[in-house]
């Protein structure tokens, strides 16, 4: 089952160049800067990265940290995902119900998931919940939003084509609304993961957390250990890229058929 | 012997806001089992939208639909074939064919729909293409699977809506030929538009022409041409004539 | 849906596959369940200074350990009860004469500016002395400064700033001479970090401070020819602990006339000043920022980006920083005290043994104390080491992480 093709082996090495000489200009400013506050050498951040299982400045690893983070932000997208989809489906679906929610949806829709956080907290308390429900508002729009409109771009003649043979609205929504959608409720979810990664990370760095690899940055800075700070930013964008990579693979497996019906 | 399909004094009219555009005018006639039956007429005179409140698709003004035969639930057992396919992408051919059978409303085993989909499938020669996608078939093979799939549900009256105008002429003509041969081996009864001509008197049994907009029956012609028709036929083309003249409007007589 | 391709399907399996593993390894490795060992444990969370109120009140913490005037204003507003100071917490003894907080300087800028520094230092000291003669004056400008000297609204009314700072001073003790402690969080963390073996007084360099001593004392200071540059000097400014600071810029006539030295704001008339001027003889000799900071280890970070020269900062983070690398020195301290143990109302202790009693009898029924501090501060090694010398563990909240001194 080929999954890279040499063609994408091509292009992702032309980004790997660019990254290098990135790599080099860091190396170099950070020789002639000589201060590690500033722009720690390259070694020591991969020499952070290189050791995941070592306890970091008399804390936990840097893999048991990354797993926290994990775990909250897989958590909180789905459950996002959850309330997001069938409540997509329903406001695209009836216009009617578009209507009553359309305002408060556009209202809450750019608030930046942090400033909700006092509000996490005096709802939720401290810790692992209220970090969750940073992460599901954060998470939770892109998914409803792509949901809707992918209900809305679902070809009206499919729709009949049901209606013909006289299924139930159940059943449209099930075998027609629903598969129609699919395609742009996939890249909801692609986005909507890559919002609740930067909201853990940043949620993390509120007060109350004590792992993850936000509070891992945090207490890194409180420290002055920048390459720790570089070494947990290299993990974030890894992560970050990992699961881009993995929901457009989805993509071209599950839906091939996009774009050429 | 009682029509499979009998419609009377259908009216429609479309508003769009200050327009008023009253489509259908009162349109009567009946099919008969086992007929092919062509309506004809001018752009725009309403053609799709009778097909379409015959499947229940839409509903008219006034008039009434009359079915010899309707399903469990009191609804018509019509079932079209649109000008562009409309299957679904992300099924294969065989569910695609077989997507009406899967409803509650038929409450059929797996093992009858299997069956019955074999038959379709070999009836429109896509035996070998059942777990193709769409997106892999040709235009022609795309619209023998929108037909399988309308067959599926054993219809009284298989509706087609300008079936095969985005097709080019050799796979026309090939489709052309499929559905007279459905007719005989299925028995079906098919009520098809088409703005060409050539054919409607190629398939047609009858030819219900339609005036432009308000639309009237223009004129009803008996095909008696016996298969194959050619084109090259004085009667083929003693009709193509009346035809055109009927849907210009210099005739409105029935012969 | 649709019965998928083969391929399909193996990837989908194979998706599957891998987020169970995933799944399972998140919920077995940091989870939420704590320590089942016989220890008695208490669970720590990292909070900020202004919030820990809130939660004491709310139930979601059991106690916190803070600066003033956080503690006072807690114990006026009905929040809880302060059942300890540090004096009162093991190991006993260790936090008598030891500097809470202390003032810093980049190495670079004492040599470049020994002067400067030792004017710094000797304002310091001489703000010390002042707010220690005046407590009510101290008290005064303090209010102003932490509270804007307007009225502090809490649960059961409002405050009287004044009120509260003087609960406050009573807590507090400033000299000049204390030591910086021996910190417990900062062995372990230089134990793991690096090589260089842990001294506190190996981080200080107390030739400023002579030196400031000299020019207290009436010695000349010398002229530099016209340059005046910028120090910038950073503190945490929700805290009563560094009075003397405020004392030395809002009471700078005070100092002017007895010393020929002074700090001045540049604007009086503001709450918190930023940009103030050394001036000696009447003469500007340096420009000083004052600039507010969050927390301790940010200011010190921020001193080893250059970005600042200087802070009035507690005194672990300082030595954490410097023990692992930060060119900067400890010049002196600020004070002894100024942090209180604060339960609920409602806890049943009223002393530190009570406390220990309380840890162990709630860790006993499966439910541990939860205890808030900020993190990387005094505050915290003072938890930790009064929880490790009771023989009762200390997790960090939300995981079952236990921290340790190695």
């Amino acid at each position: 089952m080929v999954l890279i093709s040499r063609q994408t082996l091509l292009e992702y090495g032309k980004g790997l160049l660019v990254i290098v000489l990135l790599l080099v200009a860091w190396e170099g400013f950070a020789l002639l800067i000589q201060n590690n506050y500033i722009l720690p050498p390259l070694g020591e951040i991969f020499s952070v990265l290189l050791h995941p299982t070592e306890p970091i400045l008399g804390g936990q690893s840097l893999l048991a940290n990354t797993l926290v983070s994990l775990r909250e932000v897989l958590t909180g997208f789905l459950v996002a995902a959850a309330l997001a989809i069938p409540s997509g489906l329903l406001i695209g679906w009836s216009r009617e119900i578009q209507v009553y929610f359309n305002p408060v949806i556009q209202i809450l829709r750019p608030v930046p998931p942090i400033a909700w956080m006092p509000f996490a907290i005096a709802w939720f308390g401290i810790g692992f919940n209220s970090i969750l429900f940073i992460i599901a508002m954060g998470a939770f729009f892109p998914i409803l939003i792509n949901t809707i409109d992918g209900v809305q771009g679902v070809r009206k003649r499919w729709i009949e084509v049901s209606e013909m043979f006289h299924a139930t609205t159940f059943e449209q929504l099930k075998t027609v609304v629903f598969p129609g959608a699919l395609p742009m409720i996939w890249t909801g979810l692609r986005v909507s993961f890559g919002v609740a990664w930067m909201c853990v990370v940043a949620a993390e760095m509120l007060p109350g957390t004590s792992a993850g690899v936000g509070f891992l940055i945090m207490y890194a800075y409180n420290l002055g250990q920048i390459q720790v700070i570089g070494a947990g930013m290299v993990i974030i964008g890894i992560i970050g890229l990992g699961a881009d990579i993995i929901f457009r693979a989805g993509q071209a497996r599950l839906f091939g058929w996009q774009g050429k019906e | 012997m009682a029509p499979v399909l009998s419609i009377e004094g259908i009216t429609k009219t479309f508003t769009d806001g200050e327009s008023i555009c009253r489509t259908l005018d009162g349109i009567s006639f009946e099919v008969e089992e086992n007929e092919i039956v062509c309506i004809m007429g001018p752009s725009g005179c309403g053609k799709s939208t009778l097909l379409r409140i015959i499947n229940d698709l839409e509903h008219a003004d006034t008039g009434t639909i009359r079915e010899a035969s309707k399903d469990k639930t009191g609804k018509p057992t019509t079932a079209m074939v649109f000008q562009d396919h409309a299957l679904f992408p992300w099924l294969t051919v065989y569910d695609n064919i077989v997507y009406g059978l899967r409803l509650s409303v038929q409450k059929l085993s797996e093992e009858e729909i299997a069956k019955r989909a074999e038959g379709l499938l070999s009836l429109t020669h896509l035996d070998s293409f059942a777990k193709a996608y769409p997106h892999q078939l040709s235009g022609g093979m795309k619209q023998r699977a929108s037909v399988a799939r309308a067959l599926a549900i054993k219809p009284s009256v298989l509706l087609m809506d300008e079936p095969f105008s985005a097709l080019d002429p050799f796979t026309r003509r090939e489709l052309e030929d499929e559905v007279m041969r459905i007719r005989e081996d299925l028995r079906t009864t098919i009520l098809l538009v088409t703005h060409n001509p050539t054919e409607a008197i190629y398939l047609a049994d009858r030819i219900i022409v339609l005036s432009a907009r308000p639309a009237v029956v223009a004129g009803i012609l008996y095909v008696d041409i016996p298969h194959p028709r050619e084109m090259a036929n004085p009667e083929f083309l003693k009709i193509r004539e009346t035809i055109i003249r009927m849907v210009r409007g210099k005739e409105g007589l029935r012969e | 849906m649709q019965r998928p391709g083969n391929g399909t399907l193996v990837f989908i399996l194979a998706g599957l596959l891998v987020l169970s593993i995933v799944f399972i390894l998140l919920f077995a490795v940091p989870g939420l369940v704590y320590p089942t060992d016989d220890n008695p444990s208490i669970s720590l969370l990292y909070a900020s200074a202004g919030s820990m109120p809130q939660l004491l009140n709310t139930n979601q913490i059991d106690a916190f350990l803070i600066w003033e005037p956080v503690v006072s204003n807690a114990q006026l507003s009905g929040i809880g009860k302060r059942i300890a100071v540090p004096a009162d917490l093991p190991p006993p003894g260790k936090w008598n004469n030891s500097a809470i907080n202390v003032l810093v300087l980049r190495n670079r800028v004492i040599s470049q500016e020994p002067d400067s520094s030792a004017l710094l230092s000797a304002l310091t000291t001489a703000a010390i002395n002042r707010t220690s003669e005046d407590p009510a004056l101290a008290e005064n400008i303090t209010a102003t400064w932490v509270f804007g000297n307007n009225p502090i609204l809490t649960p059961v009314g409002s405050l009287n700033p004044i009120t509260v700072e003087e609960q406050s001073f009573a807590n507090m003790a400033f000299t000049a001479r204390a030591v910086p402690p021996e910190s417990g969080i900062v062995q372990s963390v230089m134990a793991t970090t690096t090589d260089t073996a842990y001294n506190p007084l190996s981080m200080m360099n107390v030739s400023v401070a002579r030196r400031g001593e000299q020019f207290l004392n009436g010695s000349l200071v010398p002229h530099t020819g016209g340059s005046v540059p910028t120090i910038n000097i950073g503190y945490i400014p929700s805290t009563d602990n560094y009075a003397p600071l405020y004392v030395m810029v809002k009471d700078s006539t005070y100092f002017c006339n007895r010393y020929n030295f002074c700090l001045v704001a540049d604007n009086p008339q503001a709450s918190r000043p930023t940009s103030c001027t050394l001036l000696v003889q009447g003469e500007p000799f340096a420009k000083v920022n004052l600039i507010p900071g969050q927390s301790g280890g940010g200011i010190m970070t921020t001193i080893g980006q250059n970005a600042l020269d200087g802070a009035f900062v507690g005194s672990v983070p300082a030595e954490l920083q410097i023990g692992l690398g930060n060119p900067s020195s400890i010049i002196q301290s600020i004070n002894t005290g100024g942090s209180g143990l604060v339960v609920g109302n409602k806890a049943p202790c009223r002393d530190w043994p009570g406390f220990v009693r309380w840890a162990k009898t709630r860790s006993a029924a499966g439910k541990p104390l939860v205890i808030a501090t900020v993190q990387s501060s005094i505050q915290e090694d003072m938890v930790r080491e009064a929880c490790t010398y009771e023989n009762i563990t200390v997790t960090l909240y939300g995981t079952n992480f236990e921290t340790d001194f190695t």
